[in-house]
């Protein structure tokens, strides 16, 4: 026993210190503030498993695997101590055989027994018979089940087999349930086999359980241990905020990279997202790139990138030095040798991947720090963004435009310009317009209707007219964060200069660019959304709907504003007010709702290959709900979605922005 | 063989054209500035023959403009990042404007400063530029510099190959409505016209590595041959841009739309 | 102003181009007194002369031969420079095009002249000739003073009427030598270009169509309209996305950007994604039939029209057009 034990433990001692060290030559973050969120995140995700029901079936089952393995545990450790002390009944006192504890811990433990067998018999169902596509059939995921399933079973064996050894012929026992049932299948023998049974199912399982242990390391399974840290640990700053790189001129000037190259770059945190994956798929089975066809699976890039860090490990001296096989290590690029770039510029940044991960892994920040190498240091962007890059750099605004066209959008309308105030923006709320409703036609209508609005609650609001600047969020988000520094810096200036301290935006990318990333840049605004600010204003009765506006509405949630920035409610309370709404839910909605295919800069490049557009995919289920109109509350899935409703021929659905609907009702028809 | 690249410092094509209170120029604080896009594609054209021959030894790219004062020229700045290897910049009044939009002068100059560096580092065995700037419009200087120095000059090339000897090209230019395929002994002068080469964005890495390559100063008072040179052409005025006019609806039945339409594009936008 | 003028008739096709015959308008204005006279170089010279001769030049210049069979800078440069001396004459007019823009700033620069390009509006200031012609793409007028000495004036086609016909000025040949630096460029061949393989990056006339075409045939009379005018076919990103044309043609912010002189878009809604790629475009066409689709805000002329029933119209007009010049 000791022997095993000793063997078992060393092999597991060697593999979890690779893995350890790993972890600490990976560079530093900072994620060791505010523990007590930290620590409620941890139980209410972790322990209480919040997102695993997000999959029903799934989710019971692996919350029986869950809880048992965590009741099992005491009873592998009284059987380790059972190895040494030779009593039948041992179990640290507290727990012996007969005593109350001992009894029920050993009717709960049977019962853990049961549901772990039902959660593996799912599973082996979910993997073998109905195939589910976001699992990869894998010897390894079939063989823990065998595992699992042959300790539950040894642990029943070793109970029964006992029971007819030592108390042969009791009858059942309330408090050993399995054992005393399954006992008289052992009556029949002599004491020398119902010993070698008994002996046999104490070995077996105990092997089985440090033999699983050695396996954790080398498989996904390792998420057993690194689950709960990898969750502890999880970033808690605002989801939509991307961390800037400090003194990127300077970076170049001393050779370091810039975003994610090669393993090197990973934060310790990283490794331990690469660590934890469990290969279970649900951030992929969400993937709208994915969906559509593109080749970007969020899953594929976690367990690549982990595949090639157990292969290469750290330049910084890696587990092939501990392993003696020489020292320095060079390592490939990630991309193109573990990840395509393809793969990179199809995500659209919609964080439904996030989202779904029952381990909270994080792909966004990734992703960008890979796009970040891309751009800034090899110069390799997909061509069809070079266009809105160097307009974003030259004209401020990503289409082309002049900063005299700024104020197009309001032709016929009052607008107070900042430049025109002595006194600045006092008391006012600044409206931030955007580029696409100052120049894409159609979205001009949501800038238009926000300033009727406005005008009819009688809100004091201001905008910066020629002055206001693209935000930089695409290009951010496409990997230049060199060219989003300087139009951030730039915008947090100007907004300073005039004393702003309250923003209004009606685009979902400026809303969270402004509110959780200009922060970084000296720039603390409030920053509302109009969904937010417009339901404020009906709340107090500052605005109130009242004609009719007869339709079946089904409301699209932008990423940016839903996953990013938790506003689902406002907009759809501002819908609700309306007389003669009615809203319907597509299937896919809130916090699950399908991105439009805009995010991320897929806004200003082509689309990488795939079936179908992304927009095109949400635009039919909206359709499918069998809504009159669409409404939506970024200008972004404005276009996406109402080109993928022209493509789909002349009046399928109509398409409106909230504000619009709204202004219908208050004032009637509009013009 | 040495490549030179012309490259020009001109506004942004996005950029609000205002008139200067003398009337005589452009103002230029507030505009953003860059390398003329035509003149790009020779830059690139240049810089792929640089990576791409092991013969072709030295890339220079010359601008002109005020100057020596100037924080950095545009033009040469965007030559450098995407792979030129050193810059000429000929500054003084001679090369601004208004002087600057006499072209037929600028590539007086810019030949006088050629030939001054040509006699201390050898030939170049070809001359790139852009087929026009976009701020003169013009298009002399390709010509005007390939007379000047007495070479062949190629105008819109939307294609060069130099020969495998180094002493010959074959081109494609545009002509009016046809292609024409032109055969030149080196050294000549191209000015090139869309779809040369797709110029290339530089990475941030090269940009910041361009502020280190050397930039020669010359001043275009002090080149040799030019004493007593100055603008032939007297700007009276610069008139600033007509405030875009609004569409012009046509009126009346397809076939009279059709015709007016035509008429217009002939005789008022003298387009056709 | 009592300068002798020779006006360049640039030969297209075998025949004359119109907006180099309307210069001898302008000729005879700047001659006053003076003689005006004429130089037609290339295969066709003869023929050409021959009608130029009616329209007020007192002498045309035929210059022909094996090295002037074919355009090239080289030799056209050397014909026209001697055609000035023979004519003994101290401005030089020709119309603007690719040729001149080509070989125009050699003949300026041999004769050590002073040279105007693409000039819209001449004016006669005693001794001295004022222009106007285009700055900063198209967007700025400058006036420009050319005092004395030698002139070399391009000429936009159309700024002038042609002259009418009076008595026929006497047409001869002028022998061209050629000198060894003239023989370093030779053109090889020189062929139409345009047509379907025309890209739209390089085009100087663009005719697009929307997804309102609906089938790839449809675009055919896209196409005959943009070969009439040698232009490229494009198309909106809605259009590639439905098939109709492939990803190449792409105009706008994902696809080119293209900054033709003439861009006409027919069924095209003009939405800001595609504005971006051609808002370079110095005078923009659109042919839509709903009036407040954005294209007409970024055009210069509109047509509220269905495409299918205007395009054709168009084209039979352009091709009267050049019918007639002939
Ligand atoms: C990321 C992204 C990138 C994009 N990039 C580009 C780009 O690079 N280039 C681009 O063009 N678009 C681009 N778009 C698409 C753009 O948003 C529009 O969808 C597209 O330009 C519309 O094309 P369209 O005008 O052909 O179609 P529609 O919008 O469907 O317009 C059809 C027009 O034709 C008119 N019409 C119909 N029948 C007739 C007729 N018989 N005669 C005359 N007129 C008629 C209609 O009135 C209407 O105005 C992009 C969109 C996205 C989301
Ligand atoms: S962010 Fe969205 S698009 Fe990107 S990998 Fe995740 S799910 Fe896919
Ligand atoms: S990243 Fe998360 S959601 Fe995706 S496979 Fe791994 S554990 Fe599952």
């Amino acid at each position: 026993m000791a022997l095993l034990l000793a063997a078992s433990m060393g092999a597991f001692g060697v593999l979890a210190w690779r893995r350890w060290r790993l972890l600490r030559l990976a560079r530093p973050e900072a994620r060791f503030d505010q523990l007590g969120e930290r620590f409620r995140r941890m139980m209410r995700m972790g322990v209480g498993q919040q997102r695993m029901s997000r999959y029903p079936l799934a989710g019971l089952a692996h919350k029986a695997i869950f809880f048992g393995f965590i009741v099992l545990l005491l009873r592998s450790l009284i059987l380790f101590a059972r190895g040494f002390v030779d009593a039948p009944g041992f179990g640290y006192w507290v727990f012996d055989s007969g005593t109350l504890l001992g009894n029920v811990y050993a009717l709960v433990k049977d019962v853990y027994v049961v549901l772990v067998l039902a959660g593996v018999g799912v599973f082996a169902y979910m993997r073998l018979v109905a195939r589910t596509r976001r699992l990869t059939l894998s010897a390894e995921g079939v063989l823990i089940l065998v595992i699992i399933a042959t300790m539950m079973i040894a642990d029943v064996v070793y109970d029964a087999a006992g029971l007819a050894l030592h108390h042969p012929g009791a009858g059942f026992s309330p408090w050993e349930p399995l054992g005393s049932l399954a006992a008289p299948a052992f009556a029949w023998m002599g004491d020398g086999a119902k010993a070698f049974a008994w002996h046999a199912g104490f070995w077996v399982h105990v092997s089985l359980v440090l033999g699983f242990l050695n396996l954790l390391p080398l498989s996904k399974h390792f998420h057993i241990i690194t689950g709960l840290p990898n969750v502890f640990f999880q970033d808690l700053t605002p989801p939509g905020r991307l961390r800037p790189i400090a003194d990127i001129e300077g970076k170049i000037e001393r050779g370091e990279t810039l975003g994610l190259r090669t393993l090197d770059d990973l934060t310790w945190k990283g490794v331990l997202d690469l660590y934890s994956c469990t290969e279970c798929g649900r951030c992929t089975d969400h993937c709208p790139a994915a969906k559509t066809g593109k080749i970007l699976s969020p899953k594929a890039i976690t367990v690549d990138l982990r595949n090639h860090l157990y292969a290469t490990g750290s330049s910084r001296g890696a587990t092939k030095a501990v392993e003696g096989e020489g020292g320095g290590v060079t390592l490939e690029d990630i991309v193109p040798a573990v990840v395509n770039p393809e793969a990179l510029w199809a995500c659209t940044t919609c964080r439904a991947c996030e989202q779904e991960c029952p381990l909270n892994i994080s792909y966004v920040d990734k992703i960008v720090d890979m796009r970040r190498h891309l751009v800034m240091e090899r110069g390799e962007n997909p061509a069809s963004l070079n266009g809105a890059f160097q307009s974003m750099e030259r004209a401020g605004n990503p289409y082309a435009a002049g900063a005299e066209d700024r104020l197009k959008w309001a032709e016929g309308l009052e607008v107070p310009v900042l430049s025109d105030l002595p006194e600045g923006a006092k008391d006012r709320v600044l409206f931030w317009v955007g580029c696409a409703p100052a120049y894409d036609a159609r979205a001009r209508g949501i800038a238009r209707a926000m300033v009727k609005l406005l005008n009819h609650a009688k809100v004091d609001w201001c905008c910066l007219g020629a002055e206001e600047c693209c935000t930089g969020d695409a290009a951010r988000r496409a990997g230049n964060e060199f060219l989003f520094q300087a139009m951030a810096t730039g915008n947090v200036e100007t907004l300073k200069r005039y004393g702003v301290t309250k923003i209004l935006t009606v685009c979902a990318h400026c809303f969270n660019s402004l509110g959780n990333e200009y922060p970084d840049f000296g720039g603390a605004f409030e920053v509302v959304h109009h969904t937010q600010f417009l339901a404020a204003l009906v709340r107090e009765g500052r605005l109130t709907p009242t004609h009719r506006v007869e339709t079946s509405l089904v409301y699209h949630d932008a990423c940016y504003l839903g996953r990013h920035n938790d506003v689902y409610d406002a907009p759809r309370e501002v819908l609700r007010s309306v007389p003669g709404v009615t809203l319907v839910e597509a299937a896919a909605s809130r916090d699950r709702g399908m991105c439009c295919g805009a995010g991320g800069a897929q806004m200003f490049k082509e689309e990488e290959h795939g079936t179908q557009r992304v927009s095109e995919a949400r635009t039919i289920q909206l359709v499918q709900t069998g809504a009159k109109t669409i409404a939506s509350a970024c200008p972004f899935c404005m276009r996406m979605l109402t080109d993928a409703v022209a493509k789909q021929g002349d009046g399928a659905i109509a398409q409106m922005d909230v504000a619009e609907v709204l202004l219908k009702s208050i004032e009637g028809e509009i013009a | 063989m040495r490549v030179l690249v012309i490259a020009r410092t001109v506004p942004d094509s996005r950029a609000t054209i205002r008139v200067n209170a003398s009337g005589g120029a452009i103002e230029t604080t507030g505009v953003a500035m860059i390398c003329d896009p035509f003149d790009e594609l020779g830059v690139e054209q240049g810089v792929r023959l640089r990576e791409g021959r092991p013969d072709v030894t030295e890339a220079v790219v010359m601008s002109a403009g005020p100057g020596p004062a100037t924080p950095q020229d545009q033009a040469l700045r965007a030559a450098l990042a995407m792979g030129i290897d050193r810059g000429i910049y000929v500054h003084g009044d001679l090369v601004t404007p208004p002087a600057r939009y006499d072209e037929l002068l600028l590539a007086r100059v810019l030949a006088a400063a050629i030939k001054a560096e040509e006699a201390k580092n050898g030939e170049f065995a070809l001359i790139l530029c852009g087929k026009a700037a976009i701020d003169t419009d013009a298009g002399e200087l390709g010509p005007a510099l390939g007379e000047l120095l007495n070479r062949p000059s190629i105008g819109a090339a939307t294609k060069i190959e130099i020969g495998a000897d180094a002493k010959s090209l074959k081109a494609t230019r545009r002509g009016d409505g046809v292609s024409e395929a032109i055969e030149a002994s080196l050294p000549a002068v191209v000015s090139c016209e869309k779809g040369l080469a797709e110029p290339r964005f530089a990475s941030l890495p090269n940009i910041m590595k361009a502020k280190k390559k050397p930039v020669e100063m010359v001043s275009a008072a002090d080149l040799p041959g030019l004493a007593g040179i100055k603008a032939t052409t007297k700007v009276v005025k610069l008139s600033p841009p007509a405030p875009r006019a609004p569409c012009k609806m046509l009126a009346g039945e397809p076939a009279q739309m059709a015709s007016e339409l035509v008429r217009l594009l002939r005789s008022e936008a003298k387009v056709i | 102003m009592g300068a002798n003028v020779l006006v360049y008739i640039e030969s297209r096709g075998g025949r004359a181009l119109a907006g180099s015959v309307q210069l001898l308008t302008l000729a005879a204005q700047i001659a006053a007194g003076g003689r005006v006279e004429a130089v037609v170089v290339g295969p066709d010279a003869a023929t050409i002369a021959a009608n130029v001769a009616k329209r007020g030049a007192a002498a045309v210049h035929t210059v022909e031969g094996e090295p002037f069979a074919m355009y090239g800078a080289l030799a056209y440069a050397r014909a026209v420079e001697q055609a000035m001396k023979q004519a003994q004459a101290s401005v030089l007019l020709l119309a603007t095009s690719e040729q001149s823009r080509d070989f125009a700033p050699r003949v300026a620069a041999r004769l050590n002249a002073t040279m105007a390009t693409d000039c819209t509006h001449v004016e006669i200031a005693g001794d001295a000739l004022r222009v106007q012609r285009p700055m900063y793409a198209r967007k700025c007028m400058v006036e420009i003073e050319m005092p004395g000495g030698v002139r070399v004036l391009s000429v936009r086609p159309n700024t002038f009427e042609a002259p009418g016909e009076g008595t026929p000025g006497s047409v001869s040949p002028l022998s061209v030598t050629l000198d060894a630096g003239d023989a370093k460029a030779r053109t090889l061949e020189s062929v139409r270009s345009g047509g379907q393989a025309m890209d739209v990056a390089e085009a100087d006339v663009i005719v697009t169509g929307g997804q309102s075409l609906k089938t790839t045939e449809n675009f055919k009379i896209l196409q005959e309209l943009a070969d009439e005018l040698d232009g490229a076919v494009g198309a909106t990103r809605a259009a590639v996305d439905a098939g109709l044309q492939p990803y190449p043609k792409q105009v706008g912010l994902t696809g080119k950007t293209v900054t033709p002189r003439l861009y006409i878009a027919c069924g095209v809604d003009g939405a800001v994604q595609h504005l971006a790629g051609m808002r370079g475009s110095k005078i923009v066409v659109a042919i839509n039939t709903k009036k407040e689709a954005p294209i007409f805000g970024e055009a210069t002329y509109g047509c509220v029209a269905d495409l299918f029933t205007l395009v054709p119209l168009i084209t039979q007009e352009v091709k009267k057009l050049h019918g007639a010049s002939a």
